[in-house]
């Protein structure tokens, strides 16, 4: 940590390789596409090399907030002009079907993650999939804590109605 | 809850291809250095374009005003008559070519250039589009490459090394073909690990794709709608090939 601090690309290397793959399927999941989330990643690694002056913790915090600039170049990925041409929309919030028929099955379970927005599909990543903290995840996803609470809350709702809070915020 | 959601995304998304931290690797090495990103300027430009706007619009009242004088074009003014104009931001060099409008004519027939001293590697592909037009840029290490632009009636392509035909989307092709280049370094490094398959599918260019890496000879094959018709330049800051494709 303190060699890639102090300007080594090696050691930023050795660093980062941890991180490429949660940082791959992260950007996998929020644009649906492999090639874009290796330009992504790529490109947030540049970013993160760059800010990496900015950053305030130890290595087992470089993760998330590695990954929070991920999720950032995803958005902005997202928001280009081109986006909207060149990618698939994303598909209408399990229009014409109950989130309960949604969330019969494996299939229909991912069904009903695809269907949900790219910031929810983040939150559920990051807390369920990543297994971060809540603390971590709202890292993540450029929220505070409270919102990552909701928001995490929110999805794992859309795919189980009736969920309750603790449920979904398991610990 | 937990786990069910879980597997699910470990089904749905799977570990990267281990070039990428090479060519991440690669990139930190040539010390490149991120995109600004457009949407960071886009403020800056569109407050600097509603702002030339204004002066121009001022500066064509006051001519009309004063007979005999020249009336600057809207937006575009002397700069004599607005020594105080502020600067236009311009995108950074990955993103320009997406927003530099073309004013050059098109052409429909076999386009040669380059210098012809230069081996550099490829280090980005990318289309856009804008008004009037569509765009491939091919993005080098070095000085743009001796490169052949050719059109063709057909959206079929061979594969260079394999011979196999490729069909593309769009009625109508051009050949680019980029001498000493390639996507791999000499030592064996991939400098590009972007996608060798667009189909962005605009209006003129439906579909870009990889046609040939092979002893230093890059080729593309680009699939067109229309007349086929392009304009093709050099641009340096990152040196890269621009090809423009008419597309009204």
């Amino acid at each position: 940590m303190r060699d890639a601090l102090a300007g080594d690309a090696a050691a930023f290397d050795v660093l980062l390789a941890p991180q490429l793959g949660p940082a791959f399927r992260l950007a996998t999941v929020m644009l649906r596409d492999r090639t874009e989330a290796e330009d992504v990643v790529q490109e947030a690694a540049l970013k993160a090399w760059s800010r990496l002056r900015q950053f305030r913790g130890d290595r087992r915090s470089f993760g998330p907030w590695f990954l929070s600039v991920v999720a950032s170049e995803c958005r902005m990925a997202r928001r280009r002009p081109w986006w909207s041409v060149v990618r698939t929309p994303d598909p209408p919030e399990a229009a014409g079907r109950s989130t309960e028929d949604l969330a019969v099955g494996r299939l229909d379970l991912w069904r009903a993650i695809d269907a949900l927005d790219a910031d929810d599909r983040l939150a559920l990543f990051a807390y369920y999939y990543l297994d971060l903290p809540l603390e971590e995840a709202a890292r993540v996803l450029g929220v505070p804590l409270g919102t990552a609470k909701s928001r995490i809350y929110r999805a794992a709702r859309r795919l189980r109605p009736g969920l309750a809070l603790e449920e979904a915020i398991d610990r | 809850m937990r786990d069910d959601v879980r597997r699910a995304f470990d089904e749905h998304t799977d570990d990267p291809h281990p070039a990428l931290r090479s060519a991440i690797r690669a990139q930190l090495e040539a010390g490149r250095t991120p995109r600004p990103g457009f949407y960071r300027l886009a403020p800056l430009a569109a407050a600097a374009a509603v702002f030339l706007l204004v002066m121009g619009s001022g500066y064509y009242l006051l001519s009309h005003n004063s007979p005999g004088k020249p009336v600057p074009v809207a937006g575009n003014p002397s700069p004599s008559s607005s020594p105080s104009q502020a600067p236009v931001p311009s995108p950074s060099p990955s993103e320009t070519p997406i927003y530099t409008q073309t004013t050059e004519t098109f052409t429909c027939t076999t386009v040669s250039g380059g210098d012809a001293s230069s081996a550099p590697n490829v280090t980005d592909v990318r289309v856009g589009t804008a008004d009037g037009y569509d765009r491939f840029v091919i993005e080098f290490d070095g000085p743009v490459p001796q490169y052949t632009i050719t059109p063709q009636d057909s959206s079929s392509f061979m594969g260079d090394a394999s011979g196999q035909t490729l069909q593309l989307g769009g009625s109508r092709g051009l050949k680019v073909v980029v001498h000493n280049s390639s996507a791999r370094s000499l030592s064996g490094t991939q400098t590009y690990s972007g996608s060798n398959d667009f189909k962005p599918g605009y209006q003129a260019l439906k579909e870009a794709r990889n046609v040939g890496d092979f002893e230093r000879t890059y080729s593309w094959g680009l699939g067109v709608d229309g007349s086929g018709c392009f304009h093709a330049f050099t641009l340096t800051g990152a040196d890269r090939l621009v090809i423009d494709i008419k597309s009204t």
